[in-house]
């Protein structure tokens, strides 16, 4: 962390170009599932793309290009979130249990589910599910991305599931390996 | 939690393929939380890309062509 750092070397224009067109993808998915729905997830990675393309010259050849842009991008959303009071994530104790469709026609949870309860959980822990879960980084990638600890990513990871466990199968759920178990009916009384 | 229990090495010192075989229930494959939000991500990946991206990588290919930015 402290290292003087030695010259950073930039890509040149083209390269840089190329790496941004090659990570498109997958940072459409971690915005898609950031932000929930398509448009704003969209809107955000163009923006994130636009300010990269601004900040090449501070991109060191060589390094992580992909921790780099989903920390541009995770600071952009971030920064829209606290301006943006509306998006703000509420608490999942309050939340009501997300409507579940059941178990799509092949095995496990059915997608749409889990993007809204994701939209659900706080925002660090919707961030690390996606960055560990979904895009597979791995935790010491996450904590740079993240800008804190390995062990901050394991626990938010760890919380984060069952948070989203509960938020898709109720607060009863226990956290069992088996995928056979009953499902408990569509509507909890505990809310 | 059963998961830092299971966590005995020093990850910040594991080379990143050993960080991934660490048992962590979201990333093992029969994880019905991690088999959705790997489906999540993949379905968004397979997506085409939007024209508006395209036009985006347009203007950065027109700087690219004409005079360099001043930084």
């Amino acid at each position: 962390m402290n290292e003087p750092a030695p010259k950073t070397v930039p890509l040149d224009d083209k390269a840089f170009r190329d790496q941004l067109v090659a990570i498109i993808p997958s940072l459409r998915a971690f915005a898609r599932g950031l932000c929930g729905t398509r448009d704003m997830a969209d809107d955000m990675v163009q923006d994130a793309m636009t300010r990269a393309w601004a900040a090449r010259q501070s991109y060191a050849a060589g390094s992580n290009f992909r921790a780099w842009m989903f920390m541009i991008l995770r600071n952009h959303y971030y920064t829209t979130l606290r301006k943006n009071a509306r998006m703000v994530s509420w608490d999942p104790e309050v939340a009501e249990r997300v409507l579940v469709a059941g178990p799509t026609q092949q095995d496990g949870l059915n997608v749409q589910d889990v993007q809204k309860a994701l939209q659900k959980l706080p925002a660090e822990q919707r961030e690390v599910l996606l960055l560990i879960g979904a895009n597979g980084v791995s935790y010491e990638e996450a904590a740079d991305i993240m800008g804190c600890a390995i062990g901050t990513i394991k626990s938010r990871l760890a919380r984060g599931r069952v948070a989203l466990t509960a938020l898709i199968d109720g607060p009863a759920y226990k956290d069992e390996p088996s995928e056979k178990r009953p499902r408990p009916s569509a509507i909890s009384p505990t809310g | 939690m059963h998961l830092q229990e299971s966590i005995t090495m020093p990850e910040e010192s594991m080379p990143e393929r050993d960080l991934k075989s660490v048992k962590e229930t979201v990333i093992a494959g029969d994880d019905p939380i991690g088999k959705a939000l790997r489906r999540l991500h993949d379905d968004v990946v397979a997506e085409p890309i939007p024209e508006e991206f395209l036009r985006l990588l347009g203007e950065i290919e027109r700087k690219l062509n004409g005079a360099a930015t001043p930084e």
